[in-house]
């Protein structure tokens, strides 16, 4: 019985594990050679200078602290003159409009 | 396009080996910024703008409109585009060489054009190395001869994006038991300068973020000539459809930049406000990528490649029966060896007990093997989510909204 029993406990858990590890194995092999350029590039590449208006570390957790820091922190933004200045600049047209060189 | 070779009247194309528009029958070899087509409308204006400089771009080859002429085939009703030129053609569809002019479309002229770094055969020998190299991929499969490889040039919208956002963003400190959540709030702006938006509205967004990177600074001021044996799509984007896309990219770039602020780990977003506002001094411009449809045991598989830097794209089919013996034979010789050293150390450590106590053996052996059935669980997730990445690129690649956009420019 106590045979029976370790051997069937070794197989099962021995079993999982192999197959567990076997499809480990060839799943990665099968996603480099047959996922070809299946990657998008991070788009870093292209990406700007992030310019950090306000920072607040560790702040409670609660909801109505959170709307404040958002709203206020949205304020500065939309008062900041490179936002008036790019507001200007900025595509106004309507949705359903197809994209074309703006006059 | 019907450009005719001033020589011997043959159509010209455009060779991307030695970047000139050449012709097939007499061998002659024109610099594309020199060719003339009978229907091309020359107006000054530098309205270009340089996409990495920003500096205005001097050239007199500069018109507000492209013309082509949108027609359908008497035999088959399929609607082609040509250019001007052209009083017949072969149809895509049907193959029929007779057809009737319906009606003419106006489109946008591009401001720039990429023209195709590479020949159709080396896009070919390039699709062919990658099927080859697929350890899983059916014999069958390699063996595919590609067949009409069609260089498509696909309609992108440089943009300058303004993104400003302002967060509350969570991350974990420490690790562990000891691990916590702490809440920070941020605001910020980010200029983006040349954000590609892809502008077709028949190719899939995420199917054509892939084919990217491009190299900007290969960017030509765009000319007709270029085109030359190529097939061409304009811009069906609409402004909704710009800002979705423009937000969604520049939401992820500042998102990603902005975690990197903070002195925590596994950051995300809690609540926010953003507001992305595009320049309205937009740049239209063609970018080259090449098309081929396979199809195989019954099923299409659009490989595209990036005309500028090679990149292959797609879900290459896969042996199912080769996968899953091979899984099945490693698996089991680990799983053998594993079995006999749990049997050993399961019967060292039950040795005490009595033979009739198997109760006593579960308990006191099946938690020795729980480290096992954790990491076991782990490397099967692991595993899934590759094996989920490659069923979702072969998805895409037997996708019939890439069959179809590409299916209309295969002969």
């Amino acid at each position: 019985m106590r045979i029976a029993l370790v051997a069937i406990i070794s197989i099962l858990f021995g079993g999982g594990f192999g197959f567990s590890i076997g499809f480990f194995i060839f799943s990665i092999v099968l996603n480099s050679s047959n996922n070809i350029g299946g990657k998008a590039i991070r788009d870093d590449l292209w990406a700007g200078k992030l310019v950090v208006m306000s920072r607040v570390n560790k702040i409670k957790h609660s909801k109505p602290l959170f709307d404040e820091h958002i709203n206020m922190g949205m304020r500065d933004l939309v008062a900041n003159p490179t936002y008036q200045a790019m507001m200007d600049r900025s595509v106004k047209k309507a949705d359903s409009e197809l994209v074309t060189h703006e006059e | 396009m019907a450009t005719l070779c001033r020589n011997c009247g043959y159509p010209l194309v455009f060779d991307p080996l030695t970047k000139n528009v050449v012709c097939d029958a007499c061998g002659s070899a024109f610099r594309a910024e020199g060719i003339e087509s009978y229907d091309k409308e020359f107006a000054e204006g530098p309205r270009a703008i340089d996409p990495v400089t920003g500096q205005p771009i001097e050239s007199g080859a500069m018109q507000e409109f492209m013309e082509c002429h949108v027609y359908t085939c008497s035999s088959c009703g399929g609607e082609m585009i040509i250019s001007g030129t052209e009083a017949s053609t072969t149809c895509i569809y049907c193959g029929s060489a007779s057809v009737i002019f319906s009606r003419i479309s106006k489109e946008k002229r591009p401001d720039f054009i990429m023209p195709f770094q590479f020949t159709r055969e080396q896009a070919t020998e390039i699709i062919r190395q990658k099927c080859r190299q697929g350890v899983f991929v059916p014999k069958e499969f390699k063996n595919l001869q590609p067949e009409s490889v069609q260089g498509i040039y696909i309609p992108y919208w440089l943009v300058d994006v303004y993104h400003a956002e302002s967060d509350v963003i969570s991350g974990e400190i420490g690790s562990g038991d000891s691990s916590h959540t702490c809440y920070y709030a941020r605001s910020g702006h980010m200029k983006i300068n040349n954000m590609l938006v892809e502008a077709s509205m028949e190719l899939d967004d995420s199917t054509s973020r892939l084919l990217e990177p491009y190299d900007l600074r290969k960017l030509k001021v765009f000319d007709e000539e270029y085109m030359l044996g190529f097939y061409s799509d304009m811009s069906d984007l609409t402004y909704g459809e710009l800002r979705k896309t423009a937000d969604f990219r520049a939401t992820d770039v500042f998102r990603r930049s902005m975690y990197k602020d903070i002195s925590a780990h596994s950051c995300r977003v809690v609540d926010g406000r953003s507001a992305t506002l595009i320049d309205k001094d937009l740049k239209y411009a063609l970018l080259p990528a090449w098309f081929v449809t396979v199809q195989f045991e019954g099923k299409p598989h659009t490989i595209l490649v990036n005309g500028e830097t090679g990149k292959v794209v797609c879900g290459l089919p896969w042996s199912k029966k080769l996968f899953w013996s091979l899984v099945g034979l490693v698996g089991g010789i680990i799983a053998l060896i594993f079995a006999a050293v749990y049997f050993v150390i399961g019967m060292f450590f039950t040795a005490g007990l009595g033979s009739l106590a198997g109760f006593t053996v579960i308990t006191s052996f099946i938690p020795l093997l729980a480290p096992v059935m954790i990491f076991s669980l782990i490397f099967f997730l692991i595993g899934f989510l590759f094996y989920s990445k490659v069923k979702r690129q072969i998805e895409k690649t037997q996708s019939a909204d890439t069959f179809n956009f590409a299916r209309k420019r295969q002969g």
